[in-house]
C-alpha cells in the first residue's frame, strides 16, 4: 500500500479522501490555490502545497503544478476527487509518465468513456441499451439544418448536452424547434467555459424519467461487481440535489438485470477502479444508458451507508493492484440511505449560487447521521469553485425512517452566513410527494416550482430577535474580552500536581 | 417597550415588556405580544450566535447571525431574515423586498457578465433576458424586471460584477403600474 498520496481536489471530498488515508495509516497532500489557504483540506492535510492563483486553470486545473507538487512530496499516487481533473484521460497519463499512480482508469479508458459519442458506441457493442439521439456532434457554426432535421427525428423533447460535459453544466432542454439553435449556442458556451470543448450533442428528453445508476469496483485482475443503485433522479440545474439507495422504483430483478448491464458496461470498456454506470430509467422499466462516471462520485456515501464499504478504501487498494476481496454474491444492501447535497445556494432564487464567509456552523449528529463537510465556521466559501458545503447522510431501517431522520438532521444543522437549501430539502423531505417515492428528473418543476420558505417559526424569529438585543453585552465590555486572549492559568481552573 | 420588526419583509409589532435580565449570566425573561399571541420567554445566551429559548415553556435553540438589512434568525430548519422596519426600509434590499420582486437588473451575487444582449435605446418587455452573467461556472440570465427603454447599459462582456451594481437602466413604460403588487401573504 501507498505510504502517502496527494488529493488533487478541494472542500469536502478532498477531506472524505484523507478521512480514510489517515484511518490506512497514509500520509497527505493537501493542494490548494490562493483562495484556499485556510480552507478546510488544507488544515487537515499532513502537508499542503500552494499550486496557483484562485483561478481554476492556474491551479487546481494545472497539472504541471499538480504533479511537480506529488513529485516534490514523494507521494506514490495522486487522488483526483470529483470534478477538476478526475475525468481528465491527459491527466491520468501524465501522472503515468511521472511516475505516480493515479486513483482511477488508464487515460484511455477516461478518454473513450468521457467522450459521449464514444461512448456510446462501445455500449451499443457490448448490448446495453442507450438512449435515442446523435453520434456526432454540433458546435457554434455548424449547419443548423441538419440539426434541426436531427431533432425532428429524435421528436421533442430533445436534451441538449455538452460532449464533454458532467455536473449539470452544459446543459438545455428544448420543447420546440423555434428554441433549438438558441439551446446549442448557450450549452456550448457554457460547455466552452466550464471543460474548454464547446462540441454538443443530441439526446432524447423523458418527461418524466427517473435518474438511476450503478456502482461498479473493477480491479486490475479482470474482477468487476456492482455495488448496487443509487436513485438520484431529483435534480436542481441538472445537477442532483437528493440522492438516494435503494431506488424505490428498483425491484430485485430490476436491479440484477441493471447491474448486469453496468458489469458489462464496464467489461466493454476495460474499466478499472471505482465508476459509475447512468441509467435513465422510463416509467415502464426500460431502462437506458447515459454515461460512465469514471470517478468517484458525490452520492458514494448512501451505497456506502447500506453496503458498510469504504468505497475510498476499495479505490486505494485497487490502485495498489490488490484483488477485490468479495464476488458480486457477497454484496447486499441493508436499510436504506438518503444524502442531501448542502450547497451555498439560494432556494427562492433559483438555487443561484451565494458564496461568502460562514458565520455559524453546527452540524447535525446522532444515530445514523452522517456529514461529509467542507468547511469550518470562519471559512470562506470562494466565489472561484462550486459552492458545495456538505453532503448530508442519513441511515435508516427503511425508507420511511430514513425520511424522518433526515428531516431531523437538516432541522438540527445551522448554517448562517451564506445561504443554503435547507428549508427547502426539510420541505422535501416532509412532502407527500418524496415519501411516496414518486420520483422523477421533473420533480421540482412539477412538485415546488416557485417555492417560498414556510411562514411558521416567523414568532419564534422575531422573538430570538429580540432576546438577542436585551442580551448584547455593553460595547465596552464585548470589546475587552475579545481584544484579550486570556493566559493559560486563567483558563485552567483548579488543578492539582 | 414597542419594536417595530419585519420578518422575511413582512411587519410585526412586537411589545415587550422585559420582566428580568442579567446581563453577567447571559439570561433574561420578557413578556411578549405578536400579533394578539401572548409568550413568556426566558432566554440564555449559550455561546456567541446561539441562544436558548423557552416560550410558555417550551425549550428551543435558535441562532442569531448577521442579515441583509438586520439579522438572519435559523430556527427548526428555517431561516427567517428579521430586521428593524426602519433599518429594513433604509436598505435596498429591504426596499426590493417591501416592492416584491427586483425592482434593478442586477447580479444575486459577485459574477462575470458572459453577454449584454441588449443596448441604450431597445425598448425592452418585462421578463425579457438583458444580460447574461456567469458565476462558479453556471449562466443565469437577468431579465428586465418591467417594460421600457434602455437608457444606459453600465457593464461589457467579461467585466466583473458585484450585488448592487446596477447593470442596465431602463426608464419604465408610463402605463406600468409602479409595482406596488398586492401583498399575497402565503
Amino acid at each position: 500500500m501507498f505510504k502517502k498520496i496527494l488529493i488533487a481536489n478541494r472542500g469536502e471530498i478532498a477531506l472524505r479522501i484523507m478521512a480514510t488515508c489517515r484511518e490506512m495509516g497514509i500520509d497527505t497532500v493537501a493542494v490548494y490555490s490562493e483562495a484556499d489557504s485556510t480552507a478546510a483540506h488544507v488544515l487537515y492535510a499532513d502537508e499542503a502545497v500552494c499550486i496557483g492563483k484562485p483561478e481554476p486553470g492556474d491551479s487546481y486545473l494545472n497539472m504541471d503544478a499538480i504533479i511537480d507538487a506529488a513529485k516534490g512530496a514523494n507521494a506514490e499516487a495522486v487522488h483526483p476527487g470529483y470534478g477538476f481533473l478526475a475525468e481528465n484521460g491527459e491527466f491520468a497519463d501524465r501522472c503515468q509518465e511521472a511516475d505516480l499512480v493515479f486513483i482511477g482508469p488508464p487515460g484511455t479508458v477516461i478518454r473513450n468513456l468521457g467522450d459521449k459519442i464514444t461512448a456510446r458506441r462501445i455500449m451499443e457493442r457490448a448490448g446495453v441499451p442507450v438512449m435515442p439521439g446523435t453520434t456526432w456532434t454540433v458546435r457554434t457554426g455548424d449547419n443548423m439544418d441538419e440539426v434541426a432535421a436531427a431533432a425532428d427525428a429524435i421528436g421533442y423533447p430533445v436534451l441538449v448536452k455538452a460532449s464533454a460535459g458532467g455536473g449539470g453544466k452544459g446543459i438545455r432542454i428544448v420543447h420546440e424547434p423555434a428554441a433549438l439553435v438558441d439551446a446549442c449556442m448557450a450549452a456550448s458556451r457554457e460547455a466552452q467555459t466550464a471543460f474548454g470543448d464547446g462540441a454538443v450533442y443530441l439526446e432524447k428528453f423523458f418527461e418524466t424519467a427517473r435518474h438511476v445508476e450503478v456502482q461498479v469496483l473493477a480491479d486490475t485482475h479482470g474482477n468487476v461487481v456492482h455495488v448496487l443503485e443509487r436513485e438520484c433522479s431529483i435534480q436542481r440545474r441538472h445537477q442532483k440535489i437528493i440522492e438516494e439507495s435503494p431506488s424505490p422504483a428498483v425491484t430485485s430483478e430490476l436491479r440484477d438485470r441493471m447491474g448486469e448491464a453496468a458489469v458489462a458496461a464496464a467489461r466493454a470498456s476495460g474499466y478499472v477502479n471505482a465508476g459509475t454506470v447512468e441509467f435513465l430509467l422510463a416509467p415502464d422499466q426500460s431502462f437506458y444508458f447515459l454515461e460512465v462516471n469514471t470517478r468517484l462520485q458525490v452520492e458514494h456515501p448512501v451505497t456506502e451507508m447500506i453496503t458498510g464499504l469504504d468505497l475510498v478504501r476499495c479505490q486505494l487498494d485497487i490502485a495498489a493492484g490488490a484483488q477485490l476481496p468479495l464476488t458480486q454474491k457477497d454484496i447486499a444492501g441493508r436499510g436504506h440511505a438518503i444524502e442531501c447535497r448542502i450547497y451555498a445556494e439560494d432556494p427562492e432564487n433559483g438555487f443561484f449560487p451565494s458564496p461568502g464567509r460562514i458565520e455559524v456552523l453546527h452540524e447535525p449528529s446522532g444515530p445514523g447521521i452522517r456529514n461529509d463537510c467542507g468547511v469550518y465556521a470562519g471559512a470562506m466559501v470562494p466565489v472561484d469553485y462550486d459552492p458545495i458545503i456538505s453532503k448530508l447522510v442519513v441511515h435508516a431501517e427503511t425508507r420511511e425512517l430514513a425520511i424522518r431522520r433526515m428531516a431531523k438532521a437538516l432541522r438540527e444543522y445551522v448554517i448562517l452566513g451564506v445561504k443554503t437549501p435547507i428549508p427547502f430539502l426539510v420541505d422535501v423531505m416532509e412532502s407527500p410527494a418524496f415519501g411516496a417515492g414518486d420520483l422523477s428528473t421533473g420533480f421540482i418543476d412539477t412538485h415546488f416550482q416557485d417555492w417560498r420558505p414556510s411562514t411558521g417559526h416567523r414568532d419564534i424569529a422575531l422573538i430570538a430577535w429580540v432576546m438577542d438585543a436585551m442580551l448584547q453585552k455593553p460595547a465596552g465590555r464585548q470589546a475587552e474580552t475579545e481584544s484579550r486572549m486570556p493566559t493559560p492559568w486563567e483558563t485552567l481552573g483548579r488543578w492539582q500536581l | 417597550m414597542e419594536y417595530n420588526l419585519t420578518a422575511n419583509g413582512e411587519p410585526f409589532t412586537v411589545t415587550v415588556s422585559p420582566t428580568e435580565g442579567d446581563a453577567a449570566s447571559n439570561t433574561a425573561e420578557a413578556e411578549m405580544t405578536i400579533a394578539g399571541n401572548r409568550y413568556a420567554v426566558a432566554a440564555t445566551r449559550v455561546e456567541g450566535n446561539h441562544l436558548h429559548l423557552k416560550v410558555n415553556g417550551r425549550g428551543m435553540n435558535v441562532y442569531v447571525g448577521e442579515g441583509e438589512a438586520g439579522r438572519t434568525v435559523m430556527v427548526n430548519g428555517l431561516m427567517i431574515q428579521v430586521a428593524d422596519a426602519e433599518d429594513a426600509a433604509r436598505s435596498p434590499q429591504g426596499k426590493r423586498r417591501a416592492k416584491r420582486g427586483p425592482q434593478e437588473v442586477t447580479s444575486p451575487t459577485p459574477a462575470v457578465v458572459t453577454s449584454v444582449l441588449v443596448a441604450a435605446g431597445d425598448r425592452v418587455a418585462e421578463g425579457q433576458g438583458v444580460v447574461v452573467v456567469t458565476a462558479m461556472k453556471m449562466e443565469t440570465t437577468l431579465t428586465a424586471p418591467y417594460g421600457g427603454v434602455v437608457t444606459a447599459m453600465n457593464t461589457e462582456a467579461g467585466a466583473n460584477v458585484n450585488p448592487g451594481d446596477i447593470l442596465v437602466e431602463i426608464e419604465r413604460d408610463a402605463d406600468g403600474n409602479e409595482g406596488d403588487a398586492d401583498d399575497d401573504g402565503q
